[in-house]
């Protein structure tokens, strides 16, 4: 029951397509789904502006509405063509503002790559997901995969990306630690966090135009609990500095132990500090 | 035989642990079998303990039979790093990682806990090494090299004698321990304070009396008043041994004192930056956001621990970063890996890291400016206007390079000037100086009568040239003028009323025209 059911509650709701996007080209959008079926979104608890006193009665005999219901197949539960789309655009900072429309693919688990790092998220009820990242390579890259078969890319040229210190870690699902970054006032740190389950974790300093000299610590660290006590940690690693070639490795740290439970994990020297040299 | 015979590298421990496989090991024309439990195979040579005792064999020239043979196709590289953190927590993870990269192998860091990690270094085949590194003390570095559970000490001084005879008593061989150390990087031993502390300058005897609980006040060292807050690593770091050793044994054996330590140089050189009534004890690379106090002396001279400075060993508590390597052949990539760590990528990173590295590069004759002047207004019958006049003459068209020779005592290169006549000779092999002129240039301190101190100071900067050219076996000595030359006293670095300032005045310098 649940596509035509679908269908005709966005014929009931009149619901308009607005492009969230109208003011970018979309770079990538995919073909629609052929099949008739489209997954009802798992509506939220929250008070809703209308309310269906009765359902129209439907006739015993629902193929004569085939030929009706049909052209509206490739649409989603909330009215929007199925076509999925990719933005990614360049912004100040070296920043990515990344926007995910998946309308008939809502509240579904999506796997973002940018510069060989992966990380996990969740689209919407509505099948969106947007999101900005610091961006680490030039050529701003980013893929977005729908489970095993869908993919797409898109690109934004990122210009000033050779002016910062960055770090990133992208995690293994559910083995993340915290990235803690200890800076003096005088060394502006930003951190990221971006991810659900799959987390992605990035450090970034600006080097300011004094070329402010001073230490950055790095270390990671995870409260020791029952749940954690005996699970490691696994990510990889891309660490980006001015004038050196981008270092990439893998990361993968021991449990702590289950006797150590009440402790904090904290792995201080596992991260070089960052070492900031003034002019 | 002639063929076995020459395979035949070395007698090595006949107490080492072995695998108890059986091997057969046949020459490749089938004349000459031994047989023999496998040791060890690093990818191009068996171990193989034998009736004639532990023997190694070239892989190429030998077939190998039996349950003991190794997978020659599966070799893994194991390589253990054992020794100071203060190598261990930075830098050689560093320099790994870029090994790894500029040979095109993927990297994985599998961390135990922050003093324990394995670094597995892979193709897109298989894996090819593991570098174990265990982050520990200069003492453990050692006693892991000679008890053979390391392959790689990673230390911050020169073994002690007690050291010394185990390593004698258990490798009787030739290659004794002070023959394979090489001096990686540099750092400083320095004293922090706070960015808004007023007193940046001290002596080295003002550092003793602070650490042995004598001063206690900053007025006492003309700062404004406020209690020393005195900090400093463990007594057993090799920063606390050193500065025992180097400073605070040199005003009398006494211990260090102080209010509070830090196992973390981190944690201290940030507690120091933050308090500004604070002192540590530390090294250039943990200073952290504190600031490297500059060591006076009492004649005027200030010496500040720089790159510049620590390169040419002009400062005097240089603190030589070294590698001792175990006595057998160690597997290719190890090889390889520690050939990086002498090439100009690895220089990089252990700048980056905020070591300093022994690249040689120049500073112009005007960078004299203090010790002319300094000269100048110190001449006298010992020190005459006219050799302060031929040495301006002498060096005013020509560039010092920063590799510096000093020695132990008498004529005895000390560790670093050892590494600086390797590296120094590399460049004349490679060409770098074809077609200039180096002039090695003794200077002396200026204890005893100058003409003798000036014969002294030409014997070292003879004996210097004499071992860079000895060094330098395949440079085209048509293309590069060697030459010696000596001022004696007549341009010191630093007072000559203590021993660290007596040896940082005789030195040789190198000056390229």
């Amino acid at each position: 029951m649940s596509g035509f059911r679908a269908s005709v509650l966005a014929a009931l709701l009149a619901f308009t397509p607005v492009s969230a996007f109208s003011d970018v080209t979309a770079l990538a959008i995919r073909a629609p789904l052929s099949e008739i079926e489209q997954p009802l979104p798992v509506m939220p608890n929250t008070p809703v502006g209308f309310r269906i006193q009765a359902h129209a009665p439907l006739p015993s005999d629902a193929g004569g509405l085939k030929h009706i219901i049909a052209p509206q197949k490739n649409i989603s539960a909330f009215g929007i063509a199925c076509g999925e789309s990719l933005h990614v655009t360049a912004q100040p900072e070296a920043i990515l503002h990344v926007e995910v429309s998946a309308p008939c693919r809502p509240h579904s688990k999506v796997e973002i790559t940018h510069a060989g790092l992966s990380f996990g998220d969740t689209l919407s009820y509505a099948g969106t997901l947007t999101f900005e990242m610091p961006a680490m390579e030039p050529s701003g890259e980013v893929l977005v995969r729908f489970g095993q078969e869908q993919s797409l890319n898109g690109i934004a040229t990122v210009g000033d990306l050779s002016e910062f210190t960055r770090l990133a870690i992208a995690w293994e699902a559910g083995t993340a630690m915290s990235l803690r970054a200890q800076a003096p006032s005088h060394l502006p740190v930003t951190t990221y966090q971006i991810g659900t389950d799959k987390r992605f974790q990035v450090l970034s300093y600006h080097q300011d135009p004094q070329h402010s000299a001073g230490v950055i610590r790095l270390s990671l660290a995870r409260p020791i609990h029952s749940e954690t006590c005996d699970r490691g940690a696994e990510g990889d690693v891309l660490k980006l500095t001015p004038d050196l070639p981008p270092l990439r490795y893998q990361l993968k740290l021991a449990a702590p132990g289950c006797a150590r439970i009440g402790e904090m994990f904290l792995l201080k020297n596992v991260l070089q500090d960052l070492k900031l040299v003034g002019r | 035989m002639t063929k076995m015979k020459r395979m035949l590298c070395a007698a090595l421990l006949s107490a080492a642990p072995a695998f108890a496989q059986d091997v057969s090991l046949t020459s490749r024309d089938g004349a000459i079998q031994i047989d023999g439990t496998l040791m060890s195979y690093d990818g191009e040579f068996y171990r193989v303990d034998t009736i004639y005792g532990p023997l190694t064999f070239d892989g190429e020239g030998v077939t190998c039979a039996g349950p003991g043979c190794p997978d020659l196709d599966a070799f893994i590289a194991d390589v253990t790093f054992s020794g100071t953190r203060h190598m261990g927590d930075v830098l050689i993870p560093a320099l790994i990682q870029s090994f790894a990269a500029r040979h095109q192998l993927s990297l994985t860091r599998e961390v135990e806990d922050d003093t324990h990690s394995v670094f597995v270094l892979s193709d897109t085949d298989r894996v090819r090494a593991r570098f174990t590194l265990r982050s520990s003390t200069t003492a453990e570095g050692y006693a892991d090299l000679i008890a053979e559970a390391a392959d790689i000490a990673m230390v911050l001084r020169e073994p002690n004698q007690s050291e010394l005879d185990l390593a004698q008593s258990a490798d009787p061989s030739p290659l004794s321990l002070n023959k394979r150390a090489r001096v990686l990087a540099l750092d400083g031993l320095i004293a922090i304070a706070a960015p808004d502390q007023p007193v940046q300058a001290l002596t080295l005897a003002n550092l003793s009396e602070i650490y042995a609980g004598e001063v206690l006040d900053w007025s006492e060292l003309g700062g404004s008043d406020g209690k020393i807050l005195a900090l400093a690593p463990p007594e057993n770091s090799g920063i606390s041994e050193a500065f025992l050793s180097r400073v605070i044994a040199q005003g009398g054996d006494r211990p260090i004192k102080t209010a509070q330590t830090h196992a973390d140089p981190d944690d201290l050189a940030d507690q120091v930056a933050q308090d500004a009534f604070a002192i540590g004890l530390g090294t250039l690379s943990t200073a952290g956001n504190a600031v490297p106090m500059r060591l006076k002396g009492a004649c005027g001279f200030e010496q500040e621990a720089s790159v510049t400075t620590l390169r040419a060993e002009d400062y005097p508590l240089t603190l030589p970063l070294m590698f001792y390597t175990a006595p057998r052949r160690l597997p290719l990539l190890a090889r390889e890996f520690l050939a990086f760590t002498r090439s100009p990528a690895a220089d990089l990173v252990i700048r980056r890291t905020g070591y300093v590295d022994q690249a040689i590069t120049v500073s112009g004759f005007d960078t004299l400016g203090d010790r002319l002047a300094h000269a100048i207004t110190n001449v006298s019958a010992e020190t005459p206007l006219p050799e302060l006049q031929r040495l301006v003459t002498t060096l005013r068209d020509r560039v010092r390079l920063s590799t510096t020779f000093r020695f132990e005592s008498g004529v005895r290169l000390d560790v670093q000037s050892n590494e600086n006549v390797a590296r120094l000779a590399q460049a004349l092999e490679t060409g770098r100086f074809d077609g200039k002129s180096l002039l090695f240039v003794g200077f002396s301190d200026g204890q005893g009568p100058a003409s003798a101190n000036k014969d002294l100071a030409r014997q070292r900067a003879e004996l210097v040239l004499g071992q860079v050219r000895e060094a330098a076996g395949v440079a085209d000595f048509r293309q590069i003028e060697l030459s010696a030359d000596a001022f004696g006293e007549v341009l010191p670095m630093a007072c000559d009323d203590s021993d660290w300032g007596r040896s940082i005045n005789r030195r040789v310098e190198v000056w390229l025209e």
